[in-house]
């Protein structure tokens, strides 16, 4: 148990303040004692280990040669390295077809997320808490069957809320943006000059509240504190060849938040807690708690800085599932080490694409499915 | 949406990509007339009636032996796009076989009328007029087969090429133009008259004024690709006498039996599958995906395939692999991953290949990118209710005692073609069930 404690005092560092140097030494002991404790306690993922001759008894491996499961791993195996009466709370993947992951999660492993979430997330949005505008529908009174997902996928950042206000409907059309209500919303808070943050997933956000205000022409003057917080991804816009810029230049124009006060949250179910996330047009850093390695299509070897391939991402957080190297069917490639402008240290990466035909699994996709044409 | 022409040349190609893009479509000229487009091919082709077939197999007989002779050019440049495939089947043995197999033995009948006796009267095969060929885009060389049977048979033939690997087949005529050009012969002119009864033209899927022009005009609709596409031009509207030959999406595996495998041998036979296997990257319909091996013989299912991923492994520096996108290196991760769990995985460093043993029953889903699966079976007859129509090709290693048997079974559930291992991607005939060639004619008697 000793060795766990370290990883939960590790996890307690700030995210961004420690330089590379110092980081891959710790972030290497912390690693092999995660991986160590995994071999130990679930015999699946150490048959895996085995058969890669990555075993504990040798000296700890440099990160790029850490075994790493596919994320599709999760829909497939059940993957336990606790008691099973230990598990407290099952976490799926939202995903369009009947194949999720499921994340099988003890007291220990929500805490540690609760704290990564809650100690990245306030490092972009500060430890105070505000009101949050909130573009999906309210969870208490949501008929949606995916909605358990959307809210995981939400919970840890209303940490920073002191009020909720939820804008989308569940109605016989389906989903629908309740535009009257949104309009009221901005103005009290355009008046009141109060900081807020609105949230909400990317395609929703921009396609029904954006877009809206955009072509009727209305726009607001929100305090420049406010934030903007999405999630989900950009392949729908993407499709719709709306490019970052153009939707960092319409928030802009129409709520009157500058560019580097949007924040786009990336993360997957399989290792919830971490978040990655990027002001502006600037790139993601990695926390503190986790390192990325991008994986050739070809050779499957880490690549340099600059080239894209399969984004792999190694964290010592999980522990009552081997979820500790995970390779994700993201796309991307690391911009470069060091500080980013805002002073925070670890790699700096972007995400392209996903594998082009792997299901589409973002809640934000599917909630898009769901969505009426008008309110 | 109009349909685009496509010059068999050089300037098309952008950026060493055989891809149709959106910048190279807005680059070909438009077909404002495909009525008197057809209608002027179909003069080219009729103007080359006289051109023996004969003459046809000598054509494509010497354009071989020039790519031969000079392998640093074409072979090279189409080696990844499966010219070596291609070779073979121009030949004139080959091609002189091909057809006689479909015309009763004898190729005079595609030129002139010939008695049958049989019958009591003469009968010729004449073309059956216009063959529009829909192509794939994952093998490109394909197309081939159907396109070099409709100049034989004296067809006029329209190609509808695909977007992935589009330009392939206009660059290929473009190196077969040059050669002729440069032949100096007597029949260097007549031989480029016959690349003038083929027309290449590109029209969006969507399109389907289109494509239903395409249509429209075929005496003959010949489909290469995947579910979704062969579908597609069997819904268009056509002539009441046109016909339609399907190569649809079929997959193939192979089977060895317990007594013909053995400590000498191993290593050949795992080298020929692995050849199978790699060729290419199991994009063909004729590419095994998954190998039963019958237990109790001399090796064991396990042990061959551990020589299979000796194999695998030889055959990749003979037959390079292919890039792959990222969806198939994921995908290939994810099944070695996924097999990990509950089997053995025999992989390189890449994803280049891999060979999976497990000891799951059936036939397995297909992963492509050079992965094959290794599954034993207690008796050959297991494999019998694992086959449908959807098999195409069976790589069998069996005795000669239980072999016969053993095709009649596994033919009547639906696999075509029965090859010897090593031979599972060679074109041969019948293809698909079928002669090509005899459905491109029309037979006409006269007493």
């Amino acid at each position: 148990m000793k060795s766990i404690n370290s990883i939960d005092n590790f996890l307690r560092l700030p995210p961004f303040e420690i330089d590379e140097n110092r980081k891959s030494n710790l972030f290497s002991a912390m690693m092999w004692k995660a991986y160590t404790f995994h071999y130990n306690n679930c015999p699946e993922f150490q048959l895996y280990c085995q058969k890669q001759h990555i075993t504990p008894d040798k000296p700890a491996p440099a990160l790029p040669q850490y075994p790493y499961l596919p994320v599709n791993i999760f829909k497939k195996h059940k993957l336990i390295s606790v008691p099973e009466n230990k598990i407290k709370n099952l976490l799926s993947s939202s995903a369009t077809s009947g194949n999720v992951s499921t994340i099988y999660i003890d007291a220990l492993t929500a805490k540690r997320q609760m704290l990564a979430s809650s100690s990245i997330t306030a490092a972009y949005l500060g430890n105070h808490r505000r009101p949050f505008l909130i573009l999906d529908e309210d969870p208490l009174l949501s008929r949606s069957k995916n909605i358990s997902a959307r809210s995981a996928a939400t919970r840890g950042i209303l940490m920073f809320s002191d009020s909720e206000d939820y804008f989308i409907k569940n109605t016989t059309r389906g989903l629908v943006l309740d535009k009257n209500k949104l309009l009221r919303q901005l103005e009290v808070y355009e008046n009141s000059r109060e900081e807020i943050c609105i949230f909400g997933f990317t395609y929703i956000l921009y396609n029904y509240a954006i877009k809206f205000l955009k072509e009727k022409n209305i726009t607001f003057n929100l305090s420049d504190k406010t934030k903007v917080v999405h999630i989900g991804g950009w392949k729908k816009l993407e499709r719709e060849q709306i490019s970052r810029k153009s939707f960092l230049n319409e928030i802009e124009m129409t709520l009157g938040i500058p560019k580097n006060n949007v924040l786009d949250f990336y993360g997957f179910t399989e290792q919830m807690g971490l978040v990655y996330i990027n002001s502006g047009d600037s790139p993601k850093t990695v926390p503190l708690y986790a390192e990325i390695i991008i994986r050739d299509f070809q050779t499957l070897e880490s690549v340099e800085e600059g080239k894209a391939g399969l984004i792999q991402i190694l964290t010592p957080l999980p522990y009552s599932y081997p979820g500790i190297s995970v390779l994700t069917d993201d796309v991307g490639r690391i911009i470069r080490e060091g500080k980013d402008r805002e002073g925070r240290w670890g790699t700096k990466f972007e995400i392209i694409g996903r594998a082009k035909k792997s299901e589409a699994r973002g809640c934000g996709d599917i909630m898009s499915e769901s969505m009426g044409k008008e309110s | 949406m109009p349909i685009f022409l496509i010059e068999p040349d050089h300037s098309t190609l952008q950026n060493n990509s055989w891809h149709i893009t959106p910048e190279i479509i807005s680059s070909f000229p438009i077909i404002n007339n495909y009525s008197a487009e057809i209608n002027r091919l179909k003069k080219n082709t009729n103007s080359l009636l006289d051109v023996s077939v004969e003459e046809r197999l000598d054509f494509f007989d010497a354009l071989t032996e020039n790519w031969i002779s000079n392998p640093s050019n074409i072979l090279n440049k189409y080696a990844s796009l499966g010219i070596s495939f291609l070779i073979p089947f121009l030949k004139r043995s080959n091609l002189c076989r091909l057809v006689k197999s479909a015309l009763y033995g004898n190729i005079a009948f595609l030129d002139t009328f010939v008695e049958m006796t049989e019958l009591g009267k003469k009968i010729m095969a004449h073309p059956r007029g216009l063959i529009t060929h829909w192509l794939a885009g994952n093998i490109p060389m394909l197309g081939m087969i159907s396109l070099v049977q409709g100049i034989i048979s004296k067809n006029s033939n329209v190609v509808k090429l695909p977007l992935e690997n589009g330009l392939v087949l206009p660059s290929l005529f473009a190196d077969v133009n040059h050669f002729v050009s440069g032949f100096n012969s007597e029949k260097s002119h007549l031989w480029k008259n016959i690349l003038e009864s083929v027309l290449f033209v590109y029209c969006e899927k969507e399109n389907m004024e289109g494509q239903k022009m395409l249509s429209k005009h075929s005496d003959v609709r010949v489909a290469w690709g995947g579910k979704s596409a062969v579908e597609q031009v069997l819904s268009l509207p056509k002539k009441h006498t046109a016909d339609d030959l399907i190569f649809g999406p079929r997959s193939s595996f192979a089977v060895i039996g317990r007594n013909s495998l053995d400590i000498k041998n191993l290593e050949n036979i795992a080298l020929k599958l692995a050849l199978d296997t790699s060729m290419f990257d199991q994009q063909a319909c004729s590419s095994p995906h998954t190998v039963l091996v019958e237990k109790g013989g001399q090796v064991s299912p396990y042990d061959f395939a551990q020589a299979l991923a000796a194999g695998m492994q030889k055959a990749c520096r003979r037959i390079p692999k292919q890039p792959v996108s990222a969806d198939e290196a994921y995908t290939v991760v994810n099944t070695r991953s996924e097999y990990s769990f509950s089997g053995e995985v025999f992989s390189s460093q890449g994803t280049e290949w891999t060979v999976i043993y497990s000891e799951e029953k059936g036939l397995a889903d297909p992963c492509y990118s050079r992965v094959v699966f290794v599954r034993p079976i207690d008796d050959i007859n297991e494999v019998v209710p694992l086959v449908n129509q959807n098999h195409q090709t069976l790589g069998l290693l069996l005795d000669d005692r239980r072999k016969v048997s053993f095709a009649k079974k596994i033919t009547a559930k639906g696999v075509d073609r029965i090859t010897d291992l090593g031979k599972m991607n060679l074109y041969d005939y019948p293809w698909d069930g079928v002669f090509p060639i005899s459905r491109f004619i029309r037979w006409v008697s006269m007493d």
